[in-house]
């Protein structure tokens, strides 16, 4: 394998790795949103969105970064490239993914009510405090 | 009873005790998603509104504005959910597994609450400010 197609299998695999992913998390991270902005259907959207252009531009920009790499003389060498490349590039993907997945699910769990009632029932009832200002009645 | 969630709690507490002071410290600089106010079990304002009752200086208490009240375990668990941070631990709490368990580890602090007080060192309080003694 040349050096030449090395580049390209890196350059094509960076692109649709991305693609595939950002569509992933445009798909489900929706499902989340929707949840945290249950009022407002087209905050969700842009959320989203925003979220999914911020990661595109990462990961690109990540991935062009990785692009350049040392002569390899042979075509072991050159494969070896590629795949550390391929490796590290897909690392770093994953860890911007978990991280994103953790943005969605910090959000969610943002306005979640379900725990604003008291754990237990009263245990019995006693004299309330005296609310301010109606301690002294007027005549 | 209502399971309306309370607006406001006061937490009547032993204030004799060196661990519930500094529970109490402890509450109070927490950030709380009700108001708390404390109320010293052997305050005069304490004694006029529950003398009736003979276990209030016993147990700990949360009383809600409506005279609903915890009493024991149930209060600390309540004292847990007035915190943001703890809330959906107070939750958490009564699990079937955990409920039990928390249960006796809240009732046999409270009852050896003096035992555990002789090990802490003496803070000094002056009304919500709780120092460590010098």
């Amino acid at each position: 394998m040349t050096q030449e197609t090395s580049y390209l299998i890196y350059a094509v695999a960076a692109v649709l790795l991305t693609g595939v992913l950002a569509r992933t998390l445009l798909r489900n991270g929706k499902v989340f949103l929707a949840d945290v902005f249950s009022d407002n259907e087209g905050m969700a959207d842009a959320v989203n969105h925003l979220l999914v252009v911020g990661f595109y531009m990462l990961n690109l920009g990540y991935a062009f970064m990785l692009f350049r790499t040392e002569e390899g003389a042979t075509a072991v060498e050159a494969t070896e490239n590629l795949v550390t490349k391929l490796g590290v590039l897909l690392l770093s993907l994953g860890l911007i993914h978990f991280v994103n997945v953790t943005v969605f699910w910090k959000l969610r769990g943002r306005n979640d009510t379900s725990y604003n009632t008291p754990p237990v029932p009263a245990t019995t009832l006693v004299p309330p405090p005296p609310v301010p200002g109606t301690m002294i009645s007027p005549i | 009873m209502t399971t309306r969630p309370p607006q406001t709690l006061t937490v009547v507490y032993d204030e004799t005790c060196e661990l519930c002071r500094r529970c109490r410290h402890w509450l109070s600089v927490q950030e709380t998603l009700v108001p708390v106010e404390f109320l010293a079990a052997g305050s005069p304002a304490a004694r006029e509104r529950y003398e009736d009752l003979d276990w209030y200086k016993v147990e700990l208490m949360v009383v809600n504005e409506r005279g609903e009240a915890w009493v024991g375990p149930a209060a600390f668990l309540m004292c847990m959910w007035a915190t943001r941070r703890y809330r959906k631990l107070s939750h958490r709490f009564r699990s079937p597994a955990l409920a039990p368990m928390i249960e006796t580890f809240f009732h046999g602090l409270s009852s050896n609450r003096s035992l555990v007080s002789g090990m802490l060192r003496e803070h000094r309080c002056d009304g919500d400010n709780c120092v460590p003694a010098q």
